[in-house]
């Protein structure tokens, strides 16, 4: 992972020239925090848990990036995903840098009670290494809104009585009840479905009628495929980790929905569809490919069967560097991950925004406010694609370095 | 287990039957992933299990802490 974003960061420096200092700055971090906490376990015993917090870059505001539960967490792990979150803020405009972390564990051995105590005593551990204007943890492996509401809680609690109220924006990803803000949950998947919106707005295409395939049921898929549908595409095939599924008609995608959430959140099966062999799934005849599960998927070995002339990276990393070759030389465009699935984090952002301004936002303007914010950064990296003559991920990833290193020339270095 | 352990897959209710992928070594997000927590959490039924086992995350365990 961090050989992959280093790469990718190198080869965008070589092509925007990156002033030496600022790359060198570029490709570190800033702070990584190891902390040990005790915690005492429903039986009486008391374990000692290893928690992380990798800051990669503040440069253009405060820290921004989830924070998992899981065993493999590492010091190595969060620094990739860290830098990668800076490059991901920067590219949308927004005032953060990036941060990732988490608790070396495996949830799945402990009792909700036990993860409560864990995660408050994680967040004093950390003390004021986060904070609203500091380093803004949001949910991610292992982690959910419960997760950052128990954070939210402990944090404040640590803090005077009449401050408490100024740190709700501490971390973002809450339950509504708790600060959250509406459309939170389907910003990712809305900012998959607005990059191919503006994509065939630019080519001048209509959505209407086109065959689209999903790759992952989950959040991000179901909420592009609901939009898209909404929009007069037609979803034709889905995979998801139990299997394939096809229909050249189309699939219903809310009943395909209802259908996964009584069949253990799988779709094969689903009525009128028949499966298909899975390593067809990218070979299929349709218009828009919307990989949303994983990262290489599309690799030098299917990369020559696609058929679909736009592939929008709805998950990190879908497409290995082979493939890449081998889809843009077909012609097929990329809008890549870091500006396709950047709608989750801008999302973040307006929750974090209500929160500190003492606001609350109708889904609406949440939708609305969106679309203008990725339409920007959309736009942005076309253009710098038309103008450079390189494709929109090496010209997401220039746009994203050159913001940072503006910020550093016209900041200058301290002392 | 070990050539997994940079990936999330091995705590994901999935990892077994998953067709996505035959690579799950170095997997660090994806949408099919299960939390395992929301799905399949039985805490009492879990914890007799492990009380048997020894400690669940015994590399870092203060026994006689309490």
């Amino acid at each position: 992972m961090l050989d992959n974003v280093m790469r990718q960061f190198d080869n965008a420096a070589d092509i925007i020239d990156l002033n030496p200092n600022i790359r060198k700055i570029l490709e570190v971090t800033n702070n990584e925090l190891v902390v040990h906490f005790p915690v005492r376990m429903d039986d009486g015993e008391v374990e000692v848990f290893k928690g992380y917090r990798v800051q990669h870059n503040n440069a253009l505001g405060p820290y921004k990036g989830g924070l998992r539960y899981h065993p493999t967490v590492d010091i190595d792990a969060a620094k990739a995903l860290a830098m990668w979150m800076t490059w991901k803020t920067s590219l949308a405009g927004l005032p953060y840098g990036g941060a990732k972390g988490g608790i070396q564990l495996d949830p799945f051995k402990y009792s909700q009670a036990e993860l409560e105590r864990i995660t408050r005593r994680f967040t004093y551990a950390l003390g004021d290494n986060i904070g609203p204007e500091l380093d803004i943890p949001a949910p991610d492996v292992n982690t959910n809104a419960q997760t950052m509401a128990w954070i939210l809680d402990t944090f404040m609690s640590t803090k005077a009585p009449a401050e408490r109220s100024k740190n709700m924006h501490v971390v973002t990803g809450k339950p509504i009840g708790a600060g959250g803000s509406y459309g939170r949950d389907r910003a990712t998947g809305y900012g998959v479905f607005l990059s191919i919106k503006f994509w065939a707005e630019h080519k001048r295409v209509d959505l209407k009628d086109k065959k689209f395939v999903v790759q992952g049921f989950g959040n991000v898929g179901y909420w592009a495929a609901h939009f898209l549908e909404k929009a007069g595409a037609s979803l034709v095939a889905v995979q998801d980790a139990y299997g394939s599924i096809v229909n050249d008609n189309g699939i219903g995608v809310e009943a395909l929905f209802a259908y996964a959430h009584g069949n253990k959140n799988g779709i094969v099966g689903f009525s009128n569809t028949r499966p298909i062999d899975n390593s067809e799934f990218f070979a299929l005849d349709c218009d828009i490919c919307i990989p949303a599960a994983l990262g290489n998927q599309i690799t030098a070995e299917n990369a020559p069967k696609v058929k679909a002339y736009l592939i929008a990276e709805g998950a990190n990393g879908p497409t290995d560097v082979e493939a890449e070759k081998i889809l843009l030389e077909n012609g097929v465009e990329i809008i890549p991950d870091i500006l396709c699935n950047s709608g989750g984090v801008i999302g973040s952002y307006f929750e974090w925004l209500q929160n500190r301004n003492g606001e609350i936002w109708q889904l609406e303007e949440v939708m609305e406010k969106l679309e203008k914010k990725l339409r920007t950064s959309f736009d942005k990296v076309r253009e710098i694609s038309d103008e450079r003559k390189v494709d929109m991920r090496t010209a997401a990833f220039m746009i994203a370095i050159e913001r940072l290193e503006q910020a550093y020339k016209q900041r200058g270095i301290f002392p | 287990m070990e050539e997994q352990n940079r990936s999330i897959c091995v705590t994901c209710y999935n990892q077994s039957f998953c067709v996505l992928t035959t690579d799950k070594s170095d997997i660090t997000s994806c949408s099919e992933y299960e939390n395992t927590v929301e799905f399949n959490f039985e805490p009492k039924k879990r914890f007799d299990k492990l009380k048997k086992v020894g400690t669940r995350n015994s590399h870092m365990t203060w026994k006689q802490f309490a």
